[in-house]
């Protein structure tokens, strides 16, 4: 069926007969060479001359124009006169990347909402094993810092169910949303650029992006048969990590490949402590590998391709040991993933262009401690989306995006918190963009439908008590587990309205007013049992606690199950181009019914049994705090600032700061809040040596939720030096990166275990990079 | 004029967001919650994990004999999980070497099918991964003539082949493992060049099988019973004869081993090899007891991994006698089980640490003889006796008789009351019935099927 819509769409797809055809030049005249000039929406670019000079084939009533070092300029048709089209850029020290993850044209200066882009030699510099220690410096964006292992990205203090990680623009189908031990299944070391959006995002992406998005961009499935490759190997020092990738694409007139691979080893990392006496984070080390073949047909109007990846990855679960004697506890991650992408231009009365996306991922991850596998997590999900780009109706021009995707997740042992549960959305929106004048609207809406089915929610007897209680008895008597049958029902709308004011050149304003909404995730409903990952016993929203007789027990929950709905304003200022670079945003989010989990005070039983000998008097130690999901309206606020100033030719500084305030509207603060963070970097580049140094203060955070402690501030240095070798007309760079060069012991806020793994100490990276 | 009329446009574009927003219906949300029957455990039994979809308890398979049908219960809920169809009716069932599959032996069709259980563990670098299917027909069988003992051992399976000198078909074994039904591998085998009723036991690389020799030579009374047992090492996929062991065993018959030695059964006591250091096994032979009643032999032997002793059994007419067979002291020593009249043992074995030894009989009665250590000596001992069927045993079906499965991960057995048409869970530690699953047909054969945990030594 899908092939054959998609065969009708090719044949109704034909190219116009006639080019578009411009000079580009810079601000004072002279032409640029290498800009890359692009129909917005359409899969076709054509790169300038080294007179300016370009052709664009067909009939684009919008183009976009990009050059290095350059600001973006999007030129409106069908406001120019007739005659040739003369693009004038200037030149800017915003790097300026245009986001894939959105289906409207958007990069960092021309979005109503803020997102942030990491590609290119920057991207490989800040590179780290984990995504969320990779994207930890972005503004707005801090790591959960998982013992180097498993973190993933804090985006405005939000993350878990609020952040989804996309591949491509296709939920990236782990259980890392589920627990913070529970790595990213996607690498980075082979990923082409990594992509940011802050704020909501659920009009985009649905329920799970209510806080953010982050899409891990690579190039699997090929658009181009240009023959382009990347290799990487590294060592570092303070976890003695190998890390060795490539990345290749090359292909004939009509077909496009693509092959990626990665290997990666580490041992425990060192940190400037001692932790139970060694100065060493136990299971903290990682074995991973990887690899992905893709191929495209190229068609004159654009591609489709198909590819195929795996992911296996070996990593240590920090905070798991118990009682100070060491026994190896990891995880076993493997994934299959299948994509199929297709960008096609179209020339049918009413639609512009086709973008599909699918996929299908098998993801398994078990949990093994003492060489017997504890506990296993299964997640298979399927994804489709398909992007229906318009004609321009009144100037108005947008995409409609239908989007299908079905997960099922189960997990299977001592750890199985969540039972099995189905989720499903099925998904309209409607985005639109329109100028007027100097100014750009962009709006949109979506609705969705989640069903979330379990057919076996479980609610065991078990045993809580407050830790004062002396006694200890566990009388064995038959225990009783009652067991549901869950259907969830949900349908989020989401809208929003934004607009990017270009009030003078070189400058704009950003304005972006959305109520999204969000369905609660399966976790969030329905768990109910230990999970080490977390250290707590987690009770889903669908329980409540009861009291009978002067005894607690769980009890299904009389409340309603609303949905999670942001009301979120969104300020930004921009000046873009210049020696100068400023990028101010500002928001604040009202959260309604912000579903957490909330310390009851009580304890119950890990169920967690190591076959090791209990000395008489050890009481609780396999015990756990219950915390229980509930929901509660929540208020975040805060601001990211960025300023970048080219000093001169060689030599660039930027400033940057960031800040959250996050609290439930009864005025507890919410847990695990990034502090307050300012940073400056000082970058060289030469000719062949580029070097930097960067400096971040992380401020103390006091502000803490209950049982939550306070955490100190700290200072990170780090500094990179890289060399281009001059060898043939590959570019060959050795680089040396240093990371936390004053070894200062840093506990990191945002952890769930920063109690038990500070950040790595002083550490060196060396390698050599390869691109041709 | 410019400015102000940005101003306007701004203030429309405000005025706008709020009204679109304002305008949006609210999404709402239904849920619907329906409790199903309880689970209820046992509180006692805090040390085995929970795993949610029923690895912890295993598997049962339960033969419909009239129905032509096979059941699979999952036992962690006790619930059925499937239904298998069968063209023939096994002539016994066994459970494959590592628990996955039980083995269909259909003796008439010279013929061994497999049913999945659906229950297994992965290797996986340095551990391993628990796995779980519905259980199924598998499409892989071995075969062979007359297809008759089925001895299991550290994961491995010998299955012996009569022969049938009706149709001048010789004696053969075959060796199986999980993986190689999984594979839907060869079986590596030796073949005799006459039929037997012979035994063979599995050693990893090495095998210990029953040889019959010409009728001239042969010490057994009944020819068609071995007399001697070689010792078999495997090279490339086939067993070649390393050694004949140099004492007969006249009317061989029986076999078990564990550890360090292997144990058959002879007419005139029982044949012990004891494995060296180099892989050679030395023989020796244990006499008939005074204490075995006229016309008996030891005929069947039971051995377990835990256990340095063996339980052999001996009988003739009414009378059944269990010996304890201590290989390192060279005794054999009665067991006083304190029979009922006219029981007689249809099952036993023992339990799943070998902690003891259960003896179904006949009478519906499970019989439980305990080990103690008396010095350096372990005396077996009975200790109990359980009832399983309060029914008539006037009304069990023709044909039909109680049939007993051990789990291979706890303290249970499993036992099929063909009269109430049930299946008896007792828990062996307190040697006490602590379930039942309920059937609506008289079940023949059971076999316990699932991820067996390794015992402690």
């Amino acid at each position: 069926m899908k092939y054959k819509l998609l065969l009708g769409l090719l044949a109704l797809a034909s190219m116009k007969a006639h080019a578009l055809d411009g000079v580009v030049v810079n601000d004072r005249g002279a032409p640029i060479a290498g800009a890359i000039v692009k129909g917005l929406n359409s899969a076709q670019a054509v790169v300038s001359d080294a007179q300016g000079r370009f052709s664009l084939p067909g009939d684009s009533d919008e183009i976009h124009v990009m050059a290095a070092g350059y600001s973006h300029r999007v030129l409106h048709l069908h406001e120019q006169d007739d005659g040739s089209i003369v693009v004038t850029l200037s030149n800017t020290v915003i790097e300026q990347v245009d986001v894939v993850g959105l289906p409207v044209h958007g990069s960092v200066i021309e979005s109503a909402i803020p997102v942030t882009v990491l590609t290119g030699d920057s991207l490989r510099m800040q590179q780290a094993a984990t995504l969320g220690d990779s994207l930890g410096r972005q503004p707005g964006v801090n790591s959960n810092f998982h013992g180097s292992v498993a973190s993933t990205p804090v985006i405005r203090g939000l993350s878990g169910p609020r952040v989804l990680i996309t591949q491509n623009n296709l939920d990236v189908s782990d259980v890392s949303r589920v627990g913070p031990d529970h790595s990213v299944a996607s690498e980075v070391s082979t990923a082409q650029q990594l992509e940011v959006l802050r704020g909501p995002a659920t009009l985009f992406y649905g329920s799970g992006a209510i806080g953010g998005v982050v899409n891990v961009v690579d190039n699997r499935v090929p658009m181009s048969s240009e023959t382009r490759g990347e290799i990487l190997l590294s060592r570092e020092s303070v976890d003695k990590q190998n890390l060795a990738s490539f990345n290749v694409s090359s292909g004939t007139e009509n077909f496009a490949f693509y092959v990626d691979g990665f290997s990666r080893e580490s041992d425990d990392y060192d940190v400037p402590v001692a932790l139970d006496g060694k100065k060493t984070v136990v299971n903290s080390a990682e074995d991973s590998s990887g690899y992905t073949f893709g191929t495209s047909y190229l068609l004159d109007n654009g591609y489709v391709g198909i590819s195929l990846g795996r992911l296996d990855r070996e990593y240590g679960i920090p905070g798991h040991s118990h009682g100070g004697h060491e026994e190896s506890v990891y995880a076993d991650l493997e994934q299959d993933r299948y994509q199929f992408i297709s960008e096609l231009d179209l020339d049918s009365s009413w639609l512009n262009a086709i973008h599909t996306r699918a996929s299908y991922t098998d993801y398994t991850h078990s949990e093994i401690e003492g060489g017997v596998v504890g506990t296993t997590f299964f997640n298979k999900s399927s994804e489709l989306r398909v992007d229906l780009f318009h004609k321009e109706w009144g100037h108005w021009k947008g995409a409609l995006n239908l989007h299908y995707k079905n997960s099922e997740l189960e997990a299977e042992g001592e750890e199985a918190f969540t039972p099995p549960s189905e989720s499903e959305t099925v998904a309209m929106a409607l985005i639109e963009e329109r100028h007027f004048g100097d100014v750009l609207v962009q709006m949109g809406a979506r609705i969705e439908h989640v069903a979330v089915t379990a057919d076996r929610v479980l609610l065991p007897s078990i045993e809580v008590h407050g830790h004062d209680v002396g006694q200890d008895q566990h009388a064995h008597e038959d225990e009783v587990t009652r067991v549901f049958a869950v259907d969830h029902d949900f349908t989020p709308i989401s809208v929003s309205l934004g607009a990017v004011w270009d009030f003078m050149p070189g400058y704009n304003v950003g304005i972006s007013v959305s109520r999204s909404q969000r369905a609660p995730s399966a976790s969030e409903l329905l768990s109910f049992g230990p999970h080490i990952g977390t250290r707590a016993y987690e009770v889903g929203a669908l329980f409540a606690l009861h009291e009978e007789n002067g005894e607690q027990h769980f009890a299904l929950s009389d409340s309603d199950f609303d949905l999670e709905t942001s009301n979120n304003i969104d300020l930004s200022f921009r000046k873009h181009e210049g020696n100068v670079g400023v990028i101010l945003n500002i928001f604040y989010n009202q959260i309604d019914n912000y579903y957490y989990q909330g310390a009851t005070g009580l304890f119950a039983e890990s169920g967690h049994d190591h076959d090791h000998d209990h000395g008489g008097d050890d009481g609780h130690d396999d015990e756990l705090p219950v915390y229980l999901f509930s929901h509660a309206d929540a208020e975040l606020y805060g601001f990211e600032a960025q300023g970048i100033w080219k000093l001169s030719e060689r030599w660039k500084t930027t400033l940057f700061s960031d800040y959250v305030h996050a609290e439930l509207k009864s005025g507890t603060a919410l847990p695990r809040t990034p502090p307050l963070r300012v940073g400056a970097d000082l970058e060289y580049s030469g000719e062949r040596a580029n070097a930097t140094l960067s400096w971040t203060r992380y401020a103390k955070q006091s502000d803490v939720a209950d049982l939550e402690s306070t955490t100190d501030g700290y200072d990170m240095l780090d500094a990179t030096v890289s060399y281009l070798l001059p060898v043939g007309s590959q570019d060959v760079t050795l680089f040396l990166k240093a990371e936390n060069l004053s070894d200062t012991e840093a506990r990191v806020h945002t952890s769930f275990i920063k109690d038990i793994a500070p950040r790595p100490g002083r550490n060196f990276t060396v390698g050599i990079r390869g691109t041709f | 004029m410019k400015q102000q009329n940005t101003m306007f446009k701004l203030q429309t574009l405000v005025m706008a967001m709020s009204a679109i927003l304002v305008l949006t219906a609210c999404g709402g949300g239904d849920t619907k919650i329906v409790e199903r029957e309880p689970v209820i455990t046992d509180g006692d039994d805090h040390d085995d994990y929970d795993h949610g979809s029923g690895e912890a308890g295993g598997r049962l398979f339960v033969l419909n004999s009239a129905d032509l049908q096979a059941e699979v219960f999952d036992l962690d809920d006790n619930d059925l999980i499937k239904s298998i169809a069968l063209s023939a009716l096994p002539y016994s069932v066994y459970a494959s070497g590592a628990y996955r599959y039980a083995a269909l032996v259909d003796r008439n069709a010279n013929k061994v099918n497999f049913i999945d259980g659906g229950l297994w563990l992965e290797p996986h670098d340095d551990h391993f991964h628990v796995n779980s299917s519905m259980p199924k027909l598998i499409n892989y069988s071995v075969s062979g003539s007359r297809p008759t003992h089925f001895v299991s051992h550290g994961g491995e399976v010998a299955v012996f082949y009569d022969g049938d000198a009706a149709t001048n078909s010789n004696a053969s074994v075959q060796v199986l493992t999980d993986e190689l039904i999984a594979g839907a591998g060869i079986p590596a085998e030796i073949n005799f060049d006459m039929p037997m009723h012979g035994v063979a036991e599995p050693r990893g690389e090495h095998l210990l099988s029953t040889i019959r020799r010409d009728d001239a030579d042969s010490t057994s009374n009944n020819f068609v019973l071995p007399d001697q047992v070689g010792v078999y090492h495997v090279h490339s996929g086939s067993y070649e004869l390393e050694q004949t062991l140099d004492v007969n065993c006249p009317d061989l018959h029986g076999a078990a081993q564990n550890e360090t030695h292997v144990i058959f059964g002879c007419s005139d006591g029982v044949l012990v090899a004891a494995e060296g250091e180099n892989g050679d096994y030395s023989a020796q032979k244990l006499d008939n007891p005074d204490t075995l009643i006229d016309g008996a032999r030891i005929g069947s032997i039971w051995g377990h991994e835990a256990s340095e002793q063996f339980i052999g059994l001996a009988s003739s007419g009414d009378v059944s006698q269990f010996f304890v067979i201590d290989p390192a002291l060279g005794e054999l020593e009665l067991i006083d089980w304190e029979p009922l009249d006219n029981a007689k043992p249809v099952a036993r074995g023992f339990a799943y640490e070998a902690e003891q030894f259960v003896i179904l009989d006949d009478q519906g009665y499970l019989t439980q003889i305990t080990s103690h250590q008396e010095g350096d000596y372990i005396h077996w001992e009975y200790s109990g006796r359980l009832e399983i069927t309060g029914a008539d045993l006037g009304e069990m079906p023709e044909g039909a008789n109680f049939s007993m499965t051990f789990s291979q991960n706890g303290h249970t057995v499993y036992i099929s009351d063909p009269i109430s048409q049930h299946i008896v869970i007792v828990d062996l530690d307190s040697f006490e019935v602590s379930g039942e699953i309920e059937l609506d047909y008289v079940p023949s054969m059971i076999t316990w099927l699932g991820i067996a945990e390794e015992h402690d030594h």
